[in-house]
């Protein structure tokens, strides 16, 4: 899936009134199947993908992604707190994908069953754990059957054995062909997982964050090309 | 067994807690030497059963009222329109700052004179209702703010329109919100209510005032009209409770 990105920048209004250029000039031009995005806290990964995924909009600069629906996981609390697993799924799929009734219910419950989250579908998020949250807004993500997955930090909120069960189950869509950008903390997954790997951080010379290396995520992170890229990887995986 | 023993616990504490209430009112009550007599209950019932009446009309529409002013104030204060800001910030701060003992002589004499409504009933109903609002509106302020942003994002991520999310997402959880503190507000009313005696709505306190005035009966009068107060906050208070677990969700 081709996506190009030519010359983006974003700025916040912090709460002081002032600008603050969290993206600068990031440019990219690539075939992705899948894509992990890394970098430093702060770093403006969740920005970028948001503005990916067109939940805001760039203040400069413009991006083409080839494809028609795409699906977002946020960090936490992405499900509807006032619905039940299921209906957070149902719901879209009836309003947005104009499924009838009975067809949501079925795409909905053929995906609860199969990720063993069946008997949570009639509990309302507060009443679930982290990690069965994260799983039905994967469920929810996917069940309009998107053609790209965004997702953003979809375990750094978990415990370990949560974190696993989640990852697993993005493994899963992949080997079934899902195309996906992931924003993680978890350099296993980036590096095992995903095909590709993008840095993105601000350099010393600019103001903002860019994508400083885009590459095949072995190549990354057994011999990054940038020092800064080598010095992060170095700091994050001594333990 | 665990549930069991903490039930018998929480009957003997609940029975002990009356107990202490019950002896402390008899005391009071022996003390002050009276004998009980409740016979004006009877005999003035029609009249007492009239000013239930008003008092629970008064209160219904005093809700329904200043639900739609406090929706209208919160809506104009979370609004962009700096104008209609300042004019709800003024009428907020006003009525949350001032008695209700002095809008109600404040208001009525305006009412009553600048705009000529003579109804007693009516210019009650008016002063109660933008009393209450006031208070609405913050409770509903309050609970648009506390809506927490990520619910509208993960609204756009799923491809919700604007209308939709606030159909399906903004208004449901907002409702959930405040269900709770409204009912409890309902009750203020109703107890407010009360204070319209002042300028001689004859609803359930100035009944009262009235029959307790002719037989000088004022401890069994007041007593009873507690009770009477008390059998409509307290489902309303039983009401609040059930909502707030319906929705604990928010949390
Ligand atoms: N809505 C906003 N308003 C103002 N500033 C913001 C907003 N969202 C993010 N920022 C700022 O933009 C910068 C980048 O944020 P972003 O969330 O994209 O970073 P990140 O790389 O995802 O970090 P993390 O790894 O901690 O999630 C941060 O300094 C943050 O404070
Ligand atoms: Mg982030």
């Amino acid at each position: 899936m081709r996506i190009t990105i030519k010359d983006l920048s974003h700025s916040f209004v912090t709460p002081e009134g002032k600008m603050k250029k969290v993206l600068s000039h990031v440019d990219f031009d690539d075939d992705i199947s899948t894509l992990s995005l890394i970098g430093p806290s702060g770093g403006g990964k969740s920005t970028l993908l948001r503005i990916l995924a067109g939940l805001i909009k760039p203040t400069e600069g413009e991006f083409f992604i080839e494809c028609k629906k795409t699906g977002f996981v946020f960090q936490q609390n992405g499900l509807f707190k006032h619905w039940t697993g299921l209906e957070n799924i149902t719901i879209p799929l009836e309003k947005v994908h104009k499924y009838t009734h009975t067809e949501a219910l079925e795409r909905a419950e053929e995906l609860l069953d199969r990720f063993g989250l069946l008997k949570d579908a009639y509990k309302k998020p507060s009443e679930l754990s982290g990690g069965q949250q994260q799983r039905i807004a994967i469920a929810r993500a996917v069940a309009p059957r998107p053609n790209l997955l965004f997702l953003d930090e979809p375990t750094s909120a978990l415990d370990p054995e949560y974190t696993v069960e989640v990852l697993d189950m993005i493994n899963e869509l992949k080997d079934e062909g899902l195309n996906f950008i992931i924003v993680t903390h978890e350099m296993g997954f980036a590096k095992l997982a995903c095909e590709k790997t993008g840095f993105l951080s601000e350099t010393v010379l600019s103001q903002g964050a860019r994508l400083i290396e885009v590459g095949k995520s072995r190549e990354i992170f057994e011999h990054p090309k940038e020092p800064i890229v080598k010095n992060f990887l170095d700091k994050i995986l001594m333990w | 067994m665990v549930l069991r023993s903490q039930l018998i616990k929480k009957v003997v504490n609940a029975l002990l807690a009356s107990l202490l209430v019950l002896a402390l009112v008899w005391i009071s009550v022996l003390r002050l030497g009276v004998s009980f007599d409740f016979s004006f209950i009877i005999q003035f019932k029609s009249r007492i059963l009239q000013g239930f009446l008003m008092t629970v009309a008064l209160s219904l529409i005093g809700f329904v009222l200043s639900l739609f002013i406090g929706i209208i104030a919160a809506l104009w204060q979370n609004g962009k329109i700096l104008f209609l800001k300042y004019i709800s910030s003024i009428y907020i701060n006003f009525i949350r700052g001032t008695p209700l003992i002095m809008q109600i002589y404040l208001f009525y004499y305006i009412i009553g004179t600048a705009w000529g409504v003579n109804n007693r009933f009516v210019s009650g109903v008016l002063i109660l209702s933008v009393f209450e609002g006031a208070y609405i509106a913050e409770i509903i302020r309050a609970g648009i703010q506390g809506l927490a942003p990520t619910q509208v994002e993960a609204a756009r991520a799923v491809g919700f329109t604007k209308s939709q999310t606030i159909k399906l997402v903004i208004i449901p959880q907002l409702i959930a919100r405040i269900l709770p503190a409204l009912v409890g507000q309902f009750s203020s009313i109703i107890k407010d209510s009360s204070l319209l005696s002042i300028i001689a709505v004859i609803e359930l306190t100035q009944t009262i005032r009235e029959i307790s005035a002719l037989n000088f009966r004022l401890f069994e009068s007041y007593l009873f009209l507690g009770v009477l107060y008390l059998c409509l906050t307290i489902p309303l208070a039983i009401v609040g409770k059930i909502f707030e677990k319906q929705f604990s969700f928010e949390t």
